[in-house]
């Protein structure tokens, strides 16, 4: 088995899923932190699908290879209405169960209304399961998560007391003068932009588990922000290293692969945090 | 009295991970029996590998052809043939996923005169990847190939 994963291993393509695999999982477990404090857990989910509307609008009216300027605007602009619009009527976990399953919805709807190229039962492999895009990266989509990942980690370093703040008190936050809208926007542009950048890589069901597993898994064992970011780091890294070379090594989806590690890592850390002290 | 308690868990905690993962090396040693590639003469015998694997293969020899250039492979697909011009064909062998949603093709040269399958044929077939000149871009194809139908 060693023999076969050192021979894999120097496979170009599969050095390209390993490196965009560990940045993708590292930025996004560092979201995930937040996102799950916020209770915004299914926020990867629901613009995955937001997304995957937009995508499908993109190939009605002929973008297709340039759809992320349809794809990327929406999805920001979603990640605002989800994250900045407060409504007391609609509670943030329902604004996002409602724009995910319409944005789904009208997806699958034009789709089907509209029939469009030859490729499109790939790309909607590839958008909602991952399929096997993880192994057929371009050395420019791996340089894309080389910049999310700096990104995503530069925000973290230079802004991190005030998304401390803003994290656990927003109230508080607004009351002593700082500017949480600010905040909450450049955490919307960014969440937005993780998401779709991933999701055209590793597909939505990968991207929603790298937001919630990670980061639930870490907050079972430790309890202080700064720890359960980096306990969610490395959680997120090894579960996607472990999860890529299993499924190559056995021959099951990536994507579906890594979600079932990171569930044995959540379970292994759920009982680690029952234990008695 | 923190970092006692910590410690304590976290020496429970490595004691549950190496027990895991002691178990997950033992499982894997004992069913992942994976025949080694180590032992074909080809570069990329892709007859041994997974059908995920054949496909990621396919797709990057197809979208960075320069990596793959003057490498042996063996492949299993389905051949697929189209005529252009008046007495030309050109072949393919179209390699899939294991859900069959994304699919990609190596183009394959053959004499004229030789038996063509049906389109949709399984077949293996084995050969070095070289550039052609096509419609006046560099095309990467398999040449010399040896095509057998199953």
């Amino acid at each position: 088995m060693l023999d076969k994963l050192l021979m894999y291993l120097q496979y170009p393509f599969v050095l390209r899923a390993l490196t965009a695999g560990i940045l993708i999982a590292f930025s996004a477990s560092l979201l995930g932190v937040i996102l799950v404090l916020r209770h915004y857990s299914y926020i990867g989910d629901g613009l995955s699908h937001v997304a995957f509307g937009a995508m499908s609008m993109s190939y009605v009216l002929g973008i297709v290879t340039q759809k992320m300027l349809i794809i990327l605007p929406i999805t920001v602009l979603t990640a605002i209405l989800i994250l900045r619009v407060k409504q007391k009527k609609v509670q943030g976990d329902a604004m996002i169960a409602i724009l995910s399953t319409a944005a789904l919805a009208i997806g699958y709807l034009l789709m089907n209304v509209f029939p469009v190229g030859a490729n499109v039962s790939s790309d909607v492999c590839t958008s909602l399961f991952g399929s096997t895009s993880m192994l057929t990266l371009s050395s420019g989509e791996v340089w894309a998560s080389v910049v999310l990942s700096i990104v995503v980690t530069g925000m973290m370093i230079f802004l991190y007391p005030r998304i401390f703040a803003v994290t656990f008190d927003e109230n508080f936050a607004k009351v002593t003068g700082m500017k949480t809208d600010q905040i909450n926007l450049i955490l919307a542009v960014i969440t937005a932009a993780v998401i779709v950048l991933a999701m055209n890589l590793v597909g939505s069901l990968l991207i929603s588990a790298l937001v919630i597993f990670p980061a639930l898994s870490a907050m079972q064992i430790e309890k202080s922000f700064l720890r359960v970011l980096i306990l969610s780091c490395i959680l997120s890294v090894t579960g996607t290293v472990i999860g890529l070379f299993t499924s190559i090594l056995i021959g099951t989806p990536v994507g579906s692969t890594i979600v079932l590690v990171y569930l044995g890592i959540f379970l292994l850390c759920f009982g680690i945090g029952m234990l008695p002290d | 009295m923190f970092w006692h308690r910590h410690v304590t868990r976290l020496r429970k905690g490595i004691i549950l991970c190496t027990a895991v993962l002691i178990g997950f090396s033992i499982h894997g040693i004992t069913y992942l029996s994976i025949p080694k590639n180590t032992q074909s003469s080809y570069d990329y015998d892709m007859t041994q590998y997974n059908k995920d694997m054949r496909y990621a293969l396919t797709a990057n020899i197809m979208n960075n052809p320069g990596e793959y250039i003057g490498k042996t492979i063996k492949a299993d697909g389905t051949f697929f043939s189209y005529p252009e011009g008046k007495d030309k064909w050109r072949y393919a062998v179209f390699i899939s996923d294991t859900m069959g949603c994304c699919s990609a093709g190596i183009p394959i040269l053959m004499n004229d005169d030789f038996q063509r399958p049906e389109n949709g044929a399984a077949i293996t077939v084995s050969g070095t990847l070289e550039y052609i000149e096509y419609a006046g871009k560099q095309q990467i194809s398999l040449q010399n190939t040896v095509l057998t139908v199953k």
